[in-house]
């Protein structure tokens, strides 16, 4: 019933955009349980227009499939795009403690990520507008002869806080610009997979686990090295790392 | 003690009945089935068979009775019946039934049976033609050489005697060496003889002790052959000659299923469907509902686990779920279904969706894991304030919101793209609004402290220009103060250059000031005769236009003079 509600969801807004996207024809598909249809949709949309919904259905399109390993990488995907998504986070928890039941499963995400997610990029750019033109007053406000004294305290206490959230406003832009353009971690895709000491294939005595995450540092030449959690760095070629 | 009398009359004495009776229910196309028509009373009945039906001996009928156990009491039941045998050609399923009684005290009907007619399983066996030296023989047929664990496998006994066959005795069935659960499907007595050509010979077979089996262990078993006694007609005797035939033997290799099996994997090997159900959809807080989910299909069906519930907060189990089996063994396997009916406990008031059930199963056919799911139910549950729910419930309740997997896909969108400009030149544009309030500030501030200093220093730089003026003003006025007002001019001129106020401007200041001695004995001889003719009385205009010339001409020169120094 809950499926069919949201098909005919998805028949209203084609009736009334008759353009349907990618991301529509992939939510059908998945509500019809045809998987691999779904994946295609998902991934040609995550292309052009990546979101917490596109990778949040193209992990359960994954899921529907078996493909656990992928299904945690579209939800971690997810979580990049919207790191308090508790639907993301618990999909991923889920599959991933089924498949190492002994772990626990923690979002690759601190708090500052969160937080910078929180607002998007358009927004922090009003806010270091706004923060901007409040420290230009307050600066002029200070220096300006005919200015109230009560003007002047206002804009001498306001100054510190003007300056602090503009650098923040900055620092979240930067951060977030950070964040979503680059590839920080990688999910392992081989059961128990050889780490390799360098990117000629020399191989470790170190082994990861299926489904095992690691901090990217580097790509290239279809090699990436990544950093363990003691801080050791390990090679592995790309195509057994599925990044995000 | 008529009360008691007629009580027990009416406990003991048994209701008129017609029953409709089909064994087995699920047969191959062409296999014998018998279907029996049981009553206590008299009348007329109305049955009807389906077209396809096909009667393959005479129609039985006959008195019995029975002793039926009621309140302990034992209670002889008479009853007619009628036992008809046959078959079906097509496969298909059937409804037969019901049957109808028109007695003198009303109508009687039974229920229907609806019976499923299967393609026949084929079957693999040795070749005959290799035994057509014997007169008669037997070889195993077996529906696979190779299974999987849990997969059902078929045997059968097949003679093929090239004599009239009159009798068979001590039939003894083959059998499965290895950990195994067994079925005998062929428990009739009676065989189907048929006619086969094999190598230019016309043989009779007939087929005996079709068993399914369901082994329990990987590996490579032996069935052991099957053995009978049969007594046929023997041209050279009056009476029938007894032979004692011994099948082949044969293997099975039963192998483990794949590995990677999905989480939802309940133990299944054949083909299985599942559908739920709710027995409520509104309920008041903390009463329990059931839940029912029945699996359907056919292969090991009677050995498959209970699914495991995903239930959203506020959901718990209550007590362990029941199991009811309704299936029958074929030659396909278990066949039918099984009901298994859980117990939810909703501790909030609100609407629930019970997630959807999926279960998954190793397909034999398609040589894979196969998932299949029942729909997602909604549930309403009204708040009870009456009900105080014991403090382990919500211990269950996140144990529930532990188990829970979101598994609606998202619509709505919330793009979050990344600033694509560079931040760098951002933030520099957006510093210099600061910047420019800084500078612009600090020179408001600055031009408010040094507002006189820089006052002079205009009137220093305009001091020429405005005595220049006056002089004009005096040339085009000519008047009486005409020679005061000239050395006024200059004497305004030099207190703006030095800075004081015309008064303090003296001979001596102008001697000592001036440091050119030439200008200052010019303006000082010029000052004498300004004085002289301010108090000589005369006005005349080509003296004062000489007298404002050389003013003027003075000025220019001390501004120059200023301008050096």
């Amino acid at each position: 019933m809950m499926r069919l509600g949201i098909i005919s969801v998805i028949v209203l807004l084609t009736a009334v955009n008759p353009a349907r996207s990618a991301f529509d024809d992939g939510v059908v598909a998945l509500s019809e349980k045809k998987y691999e249809q779904a994946i295609e949709y998902f991934l040609a949309e995550a292309a052009s227009a990546p979101d917490e919904a596109v990778y949040f259905n193209l992990g359960l399109a994954y899921e529907g499939q078996n493909n656990a390993v992928a299904a945690i990488w579209a939800f971690e995907q997810a979580l990049k795009y919207n790191p308090i998504s508790n639907k993301a986070a618990a999909n991923a928890r889920l599959i991933f403690q089924e498949m190492n039941p002994e772990q626990d499963w923690k979002s690759p995400y601190d708090w500052q990520i969160k937080l910078v997610m929180l607002i998007q990029a358009e927004l922090w750019v009003v806010l270091a507008v706004l923060m901007s033109l409040l420290l230009a007053t307050s600066v002029f406000l200070l220096f300006f002869p005919s200015a109230s004294w009560g003007w002047k305290k206002v804009a001498k206490f306001s100054l510190p806080v003007w300056i602090i959230l503009f650098a923040f406003s900055m620092f979240s832009l930067w951060k977030q610009q950070d964040h979503l353009g680059t590839e920080k971690y990688g999910l392992v895709t081989r059961v128990d997979h050889t780490l390799f000491v360098g990117k000629d294939g020399v191989p470790s005595e170190v082994t990861a686990k299926l489904g095992e995450r690691f901090r990217v540092m580097e790509c290239e030449d279809d090699w990436c090295s990544i950093q363990l959690n003691n801080g050791e760095v390990y090679w592995l070629s790309m195509e057994d790392l599925l990044r995000y | 003690m008529f009360l008691m009398v007629w009580c027990s009359f009416w406990t003991m004495a048994q209701d008129d009945y017609i029953s409709l009776q089909i064994e087995p229910q699920t047969i191959e196309v062409g296999q014998q089935f018998t279907i029996v028509l049981r009553t206590n009373a008299e009348g007329n009945l109305d049955f009807e068979l389906p077209d396809e039906f096909v009667q393959s001996g005479p129609a039985h009928s006959g008195m019995s009775s029975s002793i039926n156990y009621i309140n302990n009491k034992a209670q002889v039941e008479k009853y007619s019946y009628q036992k008809i045998t046959g078959y079906i050609d097509h496969p298909g399923k059937y409804k037969i039934g019901p049957a109808k009684l028109n007695t003198r005290s009303g109508a009687l009907k039974s229920e229907s049976v609806t019976i499923n007619v299967i393609k026949p399983v084929n079957m693999i066996s040795e070749d005959p033609a290799r035994n057509l030296s014997e007169p008669v023989f037997g070889i195993i047929q077996q529906s696979a050489k190779e299974i999987y664990e849990g997969q059902p496998l078929l045997l059968e006994a097949k003679v093929y005697s090239q004599v009239d066959v009159l009798q068979i005795d001590r039939f003894q069935n083959m059998t499965y060496q290895g950990p195994h659960d067994a079925h005998l499907l062929h428990t009739s007595k009676e065989v189907d003889k048929t006619f086969e050509e094999i190598q230019g010979r016309r043989v009779m077979t007939f087929k005996a002790g079709k068993t399914v089996i369901f082994p329990e262990r990987t590996g490579t078993y032996e069935i052991s052959p099957f053995q009978m006694t049969l007594y046929c007609s023997d041209a050279m005797s009056l009476f029938p000659s007894r032979v004692n035939i011994k099948s082949n033997e044969s293997k099975v290799v039963v192998k483990p299923l794949p590995g990677q099996a999905p989480k939802e994997f309940i133990g299944g090997v054949g083909e299985f469907s599942v559908s739920s159900k709710l027995s409520e959809k509104h309920i008041k807080q903390g009463e329990v509902v059931e839940y029912h989910v029945t699996i359907q299909g056919v292969g090991n069906i009677h050995n498959i686990e209970v699914p495991q519930l995903i239930l959203p907060k506020g959901v718990v189990l209550y007590g362990d779920p029941t199991a009811t089996d309704d299936f029958q063994f074929s030659p396909r396997g278990a066949e039918g279904a099984k009901h298994i009916v859980y117990y939810l406990q909703v501790n909030k008031a609100d609407s629930f969706e019970i997630p959807e059930l999926k279960i998954a199963y190793f397909s034999p056919e398609k040589n894979k894991y196969v998932t299949k799911t029942a729909a997602p139910l909604m549930l309403n549950v009204t708040p009870d304030e009456s009900i105080t729910l014991p403090a382990e419930l919500d211990v269950s309740d996140e144990v529930a919101e532990e188990q829970r997997r979101f598994k609606d896909p998202m619509l709505v969108r919330h793009s979050r793209k990344g600033y694509s400009g560079n931040i760098l030149v951002l933030g520099g544009a957006l510093a210099l609004p600061s910047l420019l309030a800084l500078f612009f500030g600090l020179f408001v501030k600055y031009r408010s402290e040094h507002q006189e200093e820089l006052q002079k220093k205009a009137m220093h730089k305009t001091a020429a220009l405005r005595a220049k003026e006056s002089i004009r003003g005096l040339r085009t006025h000519a008047d009486a103060d005409f020679h005061t007002a000239l050395a006024q001019v200059i004497y305004s001129y030099l207190a703006e250059k030095w800075h004081v106020s015309p008064s303090e401007v003296t001979r001596d200041v102008i001697q000592t000031e001036i440091q050119t001695t030439i200008n200052a004995q010019r303006l000082l001889a010029l000052l004498d005769e300004l004085d002289f003719a301010r108090f000589g009385g005369q006005i005349n205009h080509a003296e004062q236009d000489e007298l404002a010339e050389r003013t003027q001409q003075l000025i220019d020169e001390l501004e120059h003079y200023f301008k050096e120094s």
